[in-house]
């Protein structure tokens, strides 16, 4: 987990159920709708894993693992990796391989390896295969680690298409909208050699930089939450 | 519930691709939020010292101390976002100038970051005597051939040679010199 990264943040904030095992001085903020200033001993709350981690650690809640990580859900996961909408839990796989260590349960690490790998080569054909449909529908049922994976494949082929109709080597217009709201970029934008929506024009315009930073770039594009 | 308005601060940042606008509001409400729980917190520490190690109140403090770094840690990567987004404008514009649009929704700071970056970037270029932002791969040809798409009348380009860009008049013209023009828009490459 890098310190500054901002999904990385945003994965932590997973709710975890704490149990408390003490009363707790002025805790009862918490939990909203409380009227007690004091947490009472035994009151369960939904916490952030990165405040649910120091208690846990230090012996003061006992904590239960996320609905969406039990039985009924790795289940379906385990079964059918390919048809489950990752839609609501868009940094399923980044906290659950934090969540495994942290309730030293193994097995859903090779789950999450094992669904990650079913779902890949799923990821890989729409990625290489569905050039001119709107992708967003798709990204948004993959977690955030997926889409970068469909990120890399998409523009790829992109760039592929581009070299085989030799525009490889064309001075473009930046369509990078950093400055200009989409809106204006995408109706002026001048790219002629595919005439695909507007992702596509981002994608391409966006070769001039580095390939990391434009994989980062898409990611947030695709963004509708 | 804590750092609530530290989270909505990096949510707005994830939503866009862009950058938004500096949320001055949220980042000072942030900032008040962290002093508040650093008092309390102090204040819980010194006002029962015999007891803080008792669960009691040690609950109290990992809880608000964790929640103050979280704040932190939040709106350093908010900071540290924007900041990368700008140096991506500039290397990806080759512009050294900020466009009003974009410069009003940056900070004084930032403002400050982007003239000084510029000038580093400016700087290095000029000693190389290359302009790194233009050609990050090799070109093929030197010259190239291009089509105004904008009026922009007499223009003096970087080799020192004048070119009239009338409208809708085509000109075949070093690469280098005209690259930022077909960036931004006024001029249009022809294959």
């Amino acid at each position: 987990m890098s310190y500054f990264d901002i999904n990385d943040i945003l994965a932590e904030e997973q709710k975890i159920t704490c149990n408390f095992f003490y009363d707790a001085y002025n805790l009862g903020q918490l939990e909203e709708g409380s009227r007690d200033s004091d947490m009472k001993k035994g009151s369960s709350i939904d916490l952030p894993y990165w405040m649910a981690l120091p208690l846990a650690k230090s012996n003061f809640v006992s904590v239960i693992m996320p609905l969406s990580y039990q039985d009924e859900y790795k289940n379906k996961l385990n079964t059918e990796p390919n048809l489950i909408s990752m839609r609501n839990f868009p940094y399923y796989d980044k906290i659950g391989v934090q969540l495994s260590d942290f309730f030293g349960d193994r097995k859903l690490k090779l789950l999450l390896f094992k669904a990650f790998r079913d779902r890949f080569l799923d990821i890989y054909k729409k990625s290489v295969n569905l050039k001119e449909t709107d992708i967003s529908k798709i990204l948004g049922n993959m977690t955030y680690q997926e889409r970068e994976v469909f990120t890399y494949g998409y523009k790829s082929s992109l760039e592929y298409d581009k070299w085989r109709s030799r525009k490889g080597e064309k001075v473009e217009k930046n369509t990078n909208n950093l400055s200009i709201s989409s809106s204006l970029s995408s109706s002026s934008s001048n790219n002629n050699n595919n005439n695909n929506n507007n992702s596509n024009q981002n994608s391409s315009g966006s070769n001039k930089s580095s390939q990391s930073t434009t994989v980062k770039k898409r990611k947030r594009m695709f963004d509708d939450e | 519930m804590f750092t609530k308005k530290a989270i909505d601060l990096i949510i707005e940042l994830r939503s866009t691709d862009s950058i938004p606008h500096y949320n001055d509001g949220s980042i000072k409400a942030t900032i008040d939020e962290i002093i508040a729980l650093y008092e309390d917190l102090i204040k819980t520490i010194t006002e029962h010292k015999e007891q803080k190690k008792e669960p009691y109140y040690l609950t109290h403090a990992i809880t608000f101390h964790n929640s103050i770094n979280r704040d932190k840690r939040c709106i350093l990567a908010y900071l540290n976002e924007r900041l990368n987004r700008i140096k991506e404008f500039r290397w990806s514009s080759g512009q050294s100038l900020l466009p009003d649009l974009l410069k009003e929704k940056l900070s004084q700071n930032e403002i400050q970051f982007f003239s000084d970056y510029d000038k580093i970037l400016t700087e290095y270029n000029s000693k190389v005597g290359l302009d790194l932002t233009v050609d990050p791969q090799p070109p093929k040809e030197l010259y190239i051939e291009v089509r105004v798409i904008k009026e922009l009348g007499e223009v003096v380009l970087n080799s020192g040679c004048t070119v009239n860009l009338n409208l809708n008049t085509t000109h075949f013209l070093k690469r280098s010199d005209i690259t930022t023009l077909v960036k931004n828009g006024s001029l249009e490459h022809i294959l």
